[in-house]
């Protein structure tokens, strides 16, 4: 790992419009807004994996598909190594888009049910010309089919989706990821739909295959995944990032209250281990126009006064520790 | 490697179409449709090879407005009498066709008989027969018939019967004669059909009215005048009759040698029946069997071609719609609704007055005015497939519209387009044939919807032998492309199969 950023995220920000009933659009003139991603910035460095942790509906899979531009953010800009991916036109993008690849959460959806694995892999080679005949399009899809363990190729090349086990559709999402060999792969919670024999599978794949590609955005809900496979942790709530630092300080040392309700709420192997202590309140505040003030606050057990009157900022606190918290100045 | 990889995609469509057949075997509605559609395919095909008469052209090729030949077995229609031709053919082309007749001339040997290159006019094939005087005659007067004798072994009369002579006169100086037409039964009756005196040379000339059982002047000969039927007083009995052209010359002038040369063409004699092939005759005495075959061919073509022409621009509207959406999206739906909200009928009905009512333009504003639905199914699809993951997973591959529009759109409202084409035919089918029955068809052209038309027209809703076939074959074959249609939706777009 170098410390050179491979990917610079500045004040992105992405709100979804809220659609309102034809009636009330008549009567308020006040715009809603799901603030999905909200004025983030971080950086993902060469060769690293930066975990995305947070819960359901936070705004991972939004932020995700930003970095890439699969969706146009509202401000903001990504920079991939020193090319703004937010100013480039059209065709730009387009021919950028074998650096960066994306795996989809559900391979029951992203794998298109009428094409054979052979198209389904061989598509992002077709598409950007990285193959020049049909012999050499299988050559390739043979080649990136043994790397995920679906050997002997010939055996899988003509199936269909629906003739996969989910397991296998999720290798052949992650071959069509990786067989253009990009710099920057985000993987969106490519275990949470498999079953947990399975996941261990999938996810010891992705560290056998983290030399194909540079670097990763790998988005979880769960902690002790993203301990596991990743560099970093930055760790997500309703659409800010609350605290980014290396695995094993934040597992060790959490600092926000919210990650330490997350970690306390990690399940332990053994029950009678598991800590009574409740660190956290509430429910989670509805993202659509939340109010300037810390996002935790409603929820925080050390919420102080000035919680409830300022957004508090991403902060260094030493060592590349970053917390959004007043109470860690 | 790359050769056995051949193989197995090979392998793999083959698979594939297998796979479909096996599902389509399995749907007893999708069988009966493809049986019954087959059979049409076949009919429309062969069926008008079998027969020689024009469904539109070929007027009187038996009775006006008979039953089928079959019907004879019928009970209640035992008196039915078929056509019949004494005469194999018509036109002294060769001697051979001279031969079919008997002539008889007296006296005897004061004539020759020959055949002559020349032929009239008026009916087709070269040649006539040519009587001459020979030189030197004696005689002042002359006789010779031309004559057929056939049998009638039927108790009922025919339909009708008609006649036809063409004749031209040469070196008639001193000379005239009388010609005739003459029908003779076994009671020894003689009915004068046509006669007329020739006094000098003439070009060729026919009868100067039909010599026709339905003519006026032929009704005439009888008592009870227009309302006479020929036929049924002539032909009232069996046994031989007998059908002649007769020739009287007479010399009016002592003094110059006789040279009279008489051509003879087109001389013919048929009754046509009261019953007429397959499946009879219509108001003309046209085949209704060769118009159902044509109209097959007609029908087929009409169905497919429009069905195919409206699907096309329906796809290609809805996945334009469904792809670009806002504005483009917009416009075209509501473009389509106001196609959809005008009665169907009447517009199509004022285009073709508008247009002409031709068969092309028929096909033309059937496809223009049926792809509206269609369109709005594909767009629908295409915006439910345009949220499909699938979809952002190629977009996130770099691929462009163009191209997800291709290779994951339309694969995946393809299984749409074969239902709907199958369920457009008879909606097409339909449309054409109710255009016609309203008299708005293309006239050139016999289809199903324009027999029906003319059942209507001419008040033979109760000939049962004239009605049921064209709705019959309307009915049925709507309903097979329907449950084509039925069985290939419940195959390509599986929601709705059964479980
Ligand atoms: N296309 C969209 N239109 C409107 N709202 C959206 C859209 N995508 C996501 N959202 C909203 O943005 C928020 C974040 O969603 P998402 O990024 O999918 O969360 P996560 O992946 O963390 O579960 C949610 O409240 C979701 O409802
Ligand atoms: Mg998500």
């Amino acid at each position: 790992m170098t410390d050179e950023a491979l990917i610079r995220v500045r004040n992105l920000r992405k709100l979804f419009p809220v659609r309102k009933g034809f009636l009330s659009s008549i009567f308020s003139r006040e715009s809603l807004h799901i603030h999905a991603v909200d004025n983030v910035s971080f950086d993902i460095k060469q060769d690293e994996v930066l975990g995305l942790v947070g819960e359901s509906g936070c705004g991972k899979t939004t932020l995700g598909r930003l970095l890439i531009r699969l969706i146009e953010p509202t401000s903001g800009d990504v920079f991939f190594r020193d090319i703004n991916i937010m100013e480039l036109s059209r065709s730009e993008m387009q021919s950028m888009r074998p650096k960066m690849q994306i795996i989809f959460q559900d391979p029951y959806e992203s794998l298109n049910p009428r094409m054979t694995v052979l198209d389904l892999v061989g598509e992002p080679l077709e598409i950007n010309a990285l193959v020049g005949s049909e012999s050499e399009k299988e050559e390739s899809v043979a080649e990136i089919l043994e790397h995920v363990r679906m050997t002997p190729p010939g055996e899988f090349m003509f199936r269909y989706p629906h003739e996969l086990s989910g397991g296998q559709r999720q290798r052949v999402a992650v071959a069509r990821a990786l067989v253009i060999h990009p710099d920057f792969v985000v993987a969106d919670e490519p275990v949470s739909m498999l079953d947990t024999s399975t996941r261990g599978e999938i996810l010891n794949l992705m560290i056998e295959l983290r030399g194909l590609t540079r670097s990763y955005l790998f988005i979880t809900h769960e902690l002790a995944v993203a301990r596991h496979f990743c560099d970093r942790i930055a760790i997500m709530y309703l659409g800010r990032i609350m605290e980014m630092a290396r695995s094993d300080d934040i597992i060790r040392r959490p600092i926000h209250p919210y990650t330490k309700a997350l970690i306390e709420a990690t399940p332990v192997p053994d029950p009678s281990a598991r800590k009574e202590k409740v660190s956290i309140k509430g429910e989670v505040l509805s993202p659509i126009n939340p109010p300037r003030r810390c996002r935790f606050y409603t929820r925080c057990l050390a919420a102080k006064d000035i919680c409830s009157k300022l957004e508090p900022e991403l902060v260094d606190i030493g060592g590349g520790h970053m917390v959004a918290c007043h109470l860690y100045p | 490697m790359t050769i056995s990889i051949r193989r197995k995609k090979f392998n793999l469509l083959m698979g594939r179409a297998r796979g479909f057949w096996k599902a389509y075997k399995q749907n007893k509605k999708g069988i009966f449709g493809i049986g019954i559609i087959v059979f049409f395919f076949l009919f429309a095909f062969v069926g008008p090879m079998l027969t020689l008469n024009d469904p539109v052209d070929d007027w009187d090729v038996g009775g006006r407005r008979v039953p089928p030949k079959w019907f004879m077995f019928l009970p209640g229609h035992q008196d039915l009498v078929p056509n019949l031709k004494p005469l194999k053919t018509v036109g002294f082309s060769d001697n051979n066709e001279i031969s079919q007749w008997k002539i008889e001339l007296s006296p005897i040997g004061s004539y020759s008989i020959s055949h002559s290159q020349e032929g009239s006019p008026y009916g087709s094939g070269m040649g006539s027969v040519l009587l001459s005087l020979n030189e030197g005659a004696s005689s002042s007067s002359w006789t010779l018939n031309v004559s057929k004798t056939f049998e009638w072994k039927y108790d009922a009369p025919p339909k009708r019967f008609r006649s036809d002579v063409a004749i031209k006169a040469e070196g008639f100086e001193g000379v005239e004669a009388h010609l005739k037409i003459v029908l003779s039964t076994p009671r020894g009756d003689q009915y004068t059909l046509w006669e007329r005196t020739i006094k000098s040379d003439t070009d060729w000339f026919q009868p100067e009215y039909k010599v026709d059982s339905y003519s006026l002047r032929v009704k005439m000969i009888f008592p009870e005048g227009v309302f006479a039927d020929p036929a049924h007083k002539i032909f009232n009995g069996t046994g031989m009759y007998k059908f002649y052209l007769g020739v009287c010359l007479k010399s009016t002038d002592q003094g110059s040698p006789i040279t009279a040369r008489i051509y003879i063409d087109d001389l013919s004699f048929e009754t046509m029946g009261t019953c007429y092939g397959l499946l009879g005759t219509d108001q003309w005495g046209r085949d209704i069997y060769s118009q159902l075959a044509h109209g097959a061919k007609i029908s087929l073509a009409v169905g497919l071609l429009s069905a195919s022409i409206s699907v096309s621009i329906g796809l290609l509207v809805g996945l334009f719609a469904g792809f670009m959406g806002g504005m483009a999206d917009e416009l075209s739906m509501r473009f389509a609704d106001m196609l959809l909200i005008i009665p169907f009928l009447p517009l199509l009905m004022i285009l073709i007055a508008i247009l002409g009512q031709s068969i092309w333009n028929i096909i033309i504003v059937i496809s223009v005015l049926g792809w509206m639905g269609f369109s709005r199914t594909v767009r629908s699809q295409v915006l439910s497939l345009k949220e499909r993951a699938f979809i952002e997973a190629a977009r996130a591959s770099g691929g462009s519209t163009i191209h997800i529009a291709m290779r994951h759109i339309l694969p995946n409202v393809m299984g749409l387009v074969y239902v709907s084409l199958a369920t457009s035919v008879p909606a097409a089918i339909t449309a054409e044939a109710a255009l016609s029955f309203l008299g708005l068809g293309d006239p050139r052209i016999m289809s199903w919807g324009q027999m029906l038309h003319d059942i209507v027209y001419y008040a033979a809703i109760k000939e049962l032998y004239w009605v049921v076939p064209p709705g019959l074959c309307i009915a049925v074959l709507a309903l097979s492309f329907v449950m084509m249609g039925f069985s290939l939706d419940e195959i390509l777009n599986p929601r709705l199969r059964r479980r």
